[in-house]
């Protein structure tokens, strides 16, 4: 994928953004997660909205990239029943079952019935150039082998999940996290799942990348209680190269939030062959010490999640991203956040 | 190493041959104290030990031949067993602590002579006789102890011998030998009670005397958690909870029994802690301090469920607070009570009959599967009652009489009677313990869903794939297990299938009745017994393969509940337990990372607020330890909910890629989270 089809497709992606009316207003979302531990305090429901104008090298979300609906095609998963090729109005499903194939397969049958995995070689293929994912097929699939990912949902059908925990909340001091993607690139839904939150009060929490309006995140303020708030890259033109983004309006809105007295805690991606260089470290501690009342920092190192979800979307990965980072460099990062003054929490 | 108890039991009832049964059985029981070799350990601060009741070598008086023909004499006699009454049971501590055994054996004595049908005669001279040889049993380690040197445990020892226990220590030391009586007659999974409420009073006069401090006290504790170490087994020990006045029983005895299972982590001290919506903030953190070690102690238990169920078949409410538990996590009135026990009943094999049952009717709908179903159920538990009644009639009062047990059981000695003929102060329970909650619940909104409402296959097309075991309807078992809803996921049209099982079945058995008195109660604990149950069960309708295990106890299928805890926790708080008198076990796994530092208690805290709120039975915590992770990547199906910590964030185990699943796996494997 080059950078210049990056920025076409960032251009379609605003046209989409939606505008107006928080009462009515729906957005695309793409997991529900509840029992979530690590985006915020106490229990919390995290509510990931699709869509996001980052490409970073190292996303553990690539789903949550294009701001519409994507079938995910798991073939391992796939019984050859055939259910989809049958309902599928573009033929884009078809299989390919040799003979071999096909003994192999009456050998999984037996292996099956011992109770052993089913996951035959039944030459399913998708050609995802001829899918415009109608949805016809997913539905159709009972080994979920084929999954519809991003459902157009309300605000108050996500706040009718959200509510099934609230006594967890209540008694945990957790509450409400919008993830996604981007939330700030479906800012009218942010704000009003935000809004509804509130106005059940639940804590409510954000995950942002930053790359957004500043009156977008400004209309977020009086409704969040806590900003987890990226800086993945402190290098403009590696934070370009990495991101698809400039730096620049992400450091601006990040300093403008500090300022405006909100309760922010920075997330740091760790990503050993783009970030994890003393010269970011330090400049990470640097930017931290220059906002005053910043609560923390959170160290999230890389981790290979996304290299197979690449694979659901059909995006055979083609360059080695990154291993996840020992846990030496993890406790270097962390002693010199923990010099700079800063509170730093990590999953090591 | 031999034992040398049936050959001792043996010969006692070799020398009293004529005497009542209770007498024999008392004097049986008495020799053994007797010839007891009484074994000390270094740093004893307890007495007692049931090493000196075995031996490397016959003694020399007695030859292989004849220590056979004496096992053999003892086995003909018999003995009563789990199902007859026999173990998982306790003595009325608090009264033992209150008078000590000469109060019961002033009180027999005195009985005696009022009570005068040979019955009666026979049944309290058999208690008087047992109080007797364990009154000397104690004396025997007073003089053993003095021997050693331990002149504090021999005074103990000579002085609750026959008089109530005066501090704390003492206390302690008379519900050790007792409990050790209770092993020397070959009981299994005896209990404690409730501890932290019998000895408070001797504790909180040694402090305010000075006699003792907190730290002496939890020393003792856990040389008492050691003893019964030796023991093995399931030992009960109960704590906190709602006080016979409906007052929070939870006290500073209840902390030091925490930290005792925390310090000593032992399995074989089953501790149980009781929870009731004025407990003590406090009183969760402790608890939670032992759990996040991984020991999978205390199991924590709803006040609010129990206490009614007891009180609905009559139980008057004070008796009924001060309920504790027996066994795993069974209901107990502690000392008042003829022994518990249960059996196991398949319901998921009573679903599969009535399918066959109903196969071909032309008026098939699902309700007409749920009539059939319901009544295989009524038929089959009526047949398990029967069954019962006729085993139990096997075990005749007069012939198995229990003389230690009924004279440490209230009413016994006021009534003359032995505890299993009507002694005990209420009658027995006996647990049905119900399996297959989780599959029988899934496979009924299988097909209700995909049979009956989306039609998605046949009847017949389902009963087909069953018999073959899914072989050949691969694509049918997937939609079975994805397509229809799963309990465990807070979906009410699954739940609402689990609640009113529970509901029903729990009715059901308290409709039956025991020979000689008692109730037949529901239970959702299967222990382990979900997989023989399952060995006998076909495929069914939730995609679970054939023979393999069924759900367990009140949890959901492994694996389906995909939603995470607090789903988890909404859907098993639907069902209504408080019939379920015997106890139910829901079972929760967790990453064990989840619940490091404040974070994780705050977690956990509001996990088990939730519990007493929403008046779910019982809960236990287990966590997921690497060999877990390693079953999941053989067989991902069964381990859907396995949930591990990523990094920064948790994923699903079985989603991760290998790679990734081999790094958590290598991460963890170096204590890291």
């Amino acid at each position: 994928m080059t950078w210049g089809a990056n920025a076409e497709r960032r251009e379609k992606m605003k046209r989409r953004k939606d505008n107006g009316d928080p009462a009515s207003a729906t957005g695309l979302v793409f997991d529900i997660q509840r029992f979530s531990l690590f985006d915020g305090p106490g229990i919390r429901t995290t509510v990931f909205l699709k869509g996001c104008p980052l490409q970073c090298a190292w996303c553990h979300n690539p789903e949550g990239i294009v701001p519409h609906a994507e079938l995910l095609f798991q073939p391992e998963q796939c019984v050859g029943c055939g259910a989809c090729v049958a309902v599928c109005p573009e033929g884009a499903h078809r299989f390919e079952i040799k003979e071999e194939a096909r003994a192999a397969r009456a050998a999984q049958d037996d292996a099956a019935a011992a109770g052993q995995p089913w996951s035959a070689p039944v030459g399913h293929v998708l050609e995802r150039k001829l899918c415009t994912v109608c949805g016809a097929c997913a539905p159709a699939c009972p080994s979920k082998a084929l999954e519809l990912c991003g459902q157009r949902m309300t605000v108050g059908a996500v706040m009718a999940i959200v509510l099934r925990d609230r006594g967890y909340y209540m008694d945990s001091g957790g509450g409400l996290t919008l993830s996604g993607g981007e939330p700030l690139f479906q800012p009218a839904f942010a704000t009003a799942l935000l809004g509804a939150a509130r106005a059940e009060g639940l804590h409510t929490a954000i995950e942002t990348s930053g790359c957004g309006g500043w009156t977008d995140l400004e209309a977020l303020l009086p409704l969040t209680d806590l900003f987890l708030y990226d800086v993945k890259e402190t290098d403009p033109q590696r934070h370009r190269a990495f991101t698809g983004v400039p730096l620049a309006p992400i450091l601006d809105n990040l300093r403008r939030l500090v300022a405006a007295g909100a309760n922010v805690r920075l997330r740091l991606p760790v990503v050993p062959g783009y970030n994890d260089r003393p010269d970011h470290i330090e400049a990470v501690a640097r930017l931290a010490q220059s906002l005053p009342g910043l609560e923390g920092a959170d160290l999230l190192p890389y981790h290979r999640l996304g290299e197979g979800k690449r694979m659901l979307l059909g995006q055979p990965e083609d360059r080695a991203v990154s291993l996840p980072p020992d846990t030496g460099q993890v406790q270097a990062w962390k002693a010199c956040f923990a010099a700079a003054g800063l509170d730093v929490w990590s999953a090591e | 190493m031999l034992d040398l108890r049936p050959a001792w039991r043996a010969q006692a009832c070799r020398e009293s041959m004529g005497q009542p049964e209770p007498i024999v059985r008392a004097l049986a029981f008495a020799r053994v104290l007797r010839e007891d070799a009484l074994h000390f350990y270094d740093g004893d601060r307890l007495s007692g030990s049931h090493v000196g009741w075995h031996a490397g070598a016959l003694p020399g008086d007695l030859s292989p031949a004849e220590y056979e023909a004496l096992v053999n004499e003892w086995r003909t006699r018999g003995q009563r067993d789990f199902w007859a009454g026999w173990d998982h049971t306790l003595a009325d501590y608090p009264k033992l602590l209150a008078i000590g055994i000469g109060g019961y054996l002033t009180h027999a004595r005195a009985t005696l002579q009022v009570r005068t049908a040979p019955c009666e005669q026979a049944a309290l001279r058999g208690m008087i006789v047992a109080l007797e040889g364990f009154s000397a049993y104690i004396r025997r380690w007073a003089t053993a102890a003095a021997r050693r040197g331990m002149a504090d445990l021999a005074e103990i020892a000579q002085h609750i011998a026959a008089e109530p226990p005066r501090t704390f220590h003492e206390a302690l030391q008379l519900v050790a030998f007792t409990h050790l009586a209770f092993e020397s007659e070959g009981r299994y999974a005896m209990a404690l009670g409730r501890i932290d409420q019998y000895l408070l009073p001797f504790y909180r006069q040694d402090v305010a005397a000075g006699r003792i401090t907190p730290a002496e006290a939890l020393d003792l504790l856990c040389h008492m958690w050691v003893k019964l170490a030796e023991n093995g087994g399931v030992q009960n020990i109960c704590i906190g909870g709602l006080t016979p006045e409906g007052a929070d029983a939870t006290n500073e005895l209840s902390y030091l029994c925490l930290e005792a299972t925390r310090l000593v982590q032992s399995p074989y001290t089953n501790l149980s802690a009781r929870f009731h919506d004025d407990t003590p903030e406090a009183f969760y953190r402790a608890c939670f301090s032992v759990i996040r070690t991984g020991i999978g102690f205390p199991a924590i238990f709803n006040d609010h469920v129990l206490i009614p169920g007891l009180v609905e078949i009559g139980i008057p409410p004070a008796v009924a607070r001060d309920h504790c538990m027996v066994g795993c996590i069974e209901t107990m009135l502690a000392g008042r009570q003829q022994a518990w026990s249960d059996g196991r009943y398949n319901m998921a094999l009573q679903l599969m009959r009535a399918m066959d049952r109903v196969q071909g009717r032309d008026d098939l709908s699902f309700e007409v599967l749920q009539g059939a179903f319901l009544s295989e159920m009524r038929d089959s538990l009526a047949a398990y009652c029967r069954d019962f009644n006729a085993y139990i009639a096997r075990f005749p009062p007069d012939l198995f009489p229990d003389p230690f047990l009924s004279a440490l059981t209230c009413d016994c000695i006021e009534r003359a009677r032995d505890i299993n003929d009507g002694g005990a102060e209420f009658p027995r329970m006996h647990g049905i313990a119900v399996m297959g909650l989780g599959t029988v619940a899934d496979s009924l909104a299988a097909v209700r869903e995909l049979v009956f409402e989306q039609r998605r296959f046949s009847y017949d097309e389902l009963m087909d794939a069953l018999a073959a075991d899914f072989q050949g309807y691969e694509p049918m078992r997937q939609a079975l297990v994805n397509d229809a809803p799963k309990y465990g996921n807070d979906e009410d049209a699954v739940d609402a299938i689990a609640a009113s099982l529970v509901d029903w079945v729990s009715r059901e058995c308290l409709k039956h009745r025991i020979d000689g008195g008692g109730w037949f109660v529901a239970a959702m604990a299967a222990n382990v017994s979900n997989i023989p149950a399952g060995r006998e069960v076909g495929a069914t309708p939730d995609g679970r393969r054939a023979y393999t295990p069924l759900s367990d106890a009140a949890s959901p299928y492994f694996g389906r509940d995909t939603h995470g805890p607090t789903a988890f926790l909404n859907s098993v708080s639907k069902p209504d337990y408080h019939r379920v008198l015997t106890g139910s076990v829901v079972n929760m796994k967790f990453e064990p990372a989840f619940f490091r530092g404040e974070q994780g208690e705050r977690v956990f805290l509001a996990l088990m607020k939730a519990f007493v709120r929403n008046r779910v039975q019982e809960l236990q915590f287990n966590f997921t330890g690497n060999e877990v992770l390693r079953d999941a990547q053989r067989d991902p199906e069964l381990h859907r909910d396995l949930v591990v910590r990523v990094s920064g964030f948790s994923q699903y185990f079985v989603q991760l890629s290998k790679e990734v699943q081999d790094d958590v796996i290598r991460r963890r494997a170096h204590g890291q989270p």
